[in-house]
């Protein structure tokens, strides 16, 4: 058999295969040891903040009567939408939404725990506590309902990047009008941060499929 | 004097009906329905598919119901982020076309009902159409099919 020249010129084949295998399991070793930045999550209609944006939602009462200012924001994922209960297109079909979101996510009880869905009135004028929480229980017993003086809300919306505008009716006297609102699903992480940005149309698969892949990768870095 | 009255009276009455189907039928109506909404809710959303059998462009131009204080037609925008309702003076609807009424579209905008309404029941809507007839509609109440 002739010898092989590369077997006199170069280290044997012995030696670069534990070569590899050293520098296989280093590599190994080093990822696990240093945090590498991972994938961000694959969404589908969901757009992650990274980083999240402080927000302070001061001055505001929910449907109970009840305070509602960051602390209540705090160690939950919170869906928010804003609306009014004299909308009759968009904000009931996206509070049916909701409900469908709760429905799929109910099959995890320790993420439905950690999750709840608000509505904040965009029109405190028409909408008391006691207003909405008829209206948001229709929907589901753990829906929230937020409403507060308009400059509170008007604020709490600017810093959640909502826009909405009331738009008179023909007759000025009429109770009638109509407010134009962003119609985006917005959601803050548990430190009360704004992280999420749904944007429409609405699907509740789509807002579950989102969030299940944002809950997971927030909460694997964490 | 007699005879022609009972005839010209014969002959409304043999002609009348078929008006009225000949108005009824110019257009048709499916998947009609209006949405269930809160026991307090001041405004609800109706829907339905409109098509115009006939051979001319009609439009319906009002619509009203025993059950609301009033109906309007408005359509859903959504434009650089935001949902716009605009209202709608009348529902066009052109020969052979179908106008379909839904979600995120047009819509009609059923405001203060005189009583809360459940699934189950059944709302009548009067509409006023440009031909000059005037048709009446029944649609369920109903929640939204998942």
């Amino acid at each position: 058999m002739p010898d092989n020249p590369a077997n006199e010129k170069y280290p044997s084949n012995q030696f670069y295969w534990w070569l590899a295998l050293a520098a296989l399991v280093a590599g190994i070793l080093f990822a696990s040891f240093t945090k590498s930045p991972r994938q961000a999550p694959t969404l589908e209609a969901a757009t992650l903040l990274t980083p999240p944006k402080a927000v302070a939602p001061q001055g505001l009462v929910d449907h109970l009567g009840q305070p509602f200012e960051l602390p209540q924001l705090e160690g939950h994922y919170s869906f928010i939408f804003f609306g009014y209960t004299h909308c009759p297109d968009i904000c009931p079909a996206t509070l049916y939404q909701f409900k469908r979101v709760a429905k799929i996510l109910q099959a995890n009880p320790d993420l439905y725990k950690r999750t709840r869905f608000i509505l904040v009135s965009i029109d405190p004028q028409r909408d008391s506590s006691k207003q909405l929480a008829e209206y948001v229980s229709y929907y589901h017993p753990d829906f929230i309902g937020v409403t507060g003086p308009e400059k509170n809300i008007k604020t709490f919306s600017r810093q959640m990047g909502v826009i909405y505008e009331r738009r008179e009716a023909e007759n000025k006297d009429s109770d009638n009008y109509i407010v134009d609102h962003s119609s985006a699903i917005l959601m803050t992480n548990p430190k009360g941060q704004l992280q999420v940005v749904f944007s429409a149309p609405h699907n509740a698969e789509s807002l579950a499929k989102d969030y299940q892949a944002i809950y997971r990768f927030l909460e694997d870095e964490s | 004097m007699n005879t022609i009255r009972i005839a010209l009276i014969s002959l409304l009455v043999a002609i009348l009906p078929g008006l009225a189907h000949a108005a009824e039928f110019e257009l048709t109506f499916n998947k009609g329905w209006v949405q269930e909404g809160p026991p307090n809710a001041r405004v609800l959303a109706g829907f339905m598919q409109i098509t115009n059998i006939s051979k001319k462009t009609i439009s319906i131009t009002a619509a009203d119901s025993d059950l609301f204080e009033s109906i309007e037609f408005h359509r859903t925008v959504h434009a650089d982020g935001m949902a716009r309702m605009l209202e709608q003076p009348e529902l066009t609807i052109k020969p052979g076309a179908t106008l379909t009424l839904e979600h995120g579209s047009y819509h009609l905008m059923l405001i203060n009902p005189h009583s809360p309404l459940k699934s189950g029941d059944s709302v009548e809507l009067n509409l006023s159409l440009s031909t000059g007839a005037c048709i009446s509609i029944m649609l369920p109440v109903r929640q939204p099919q998942e």
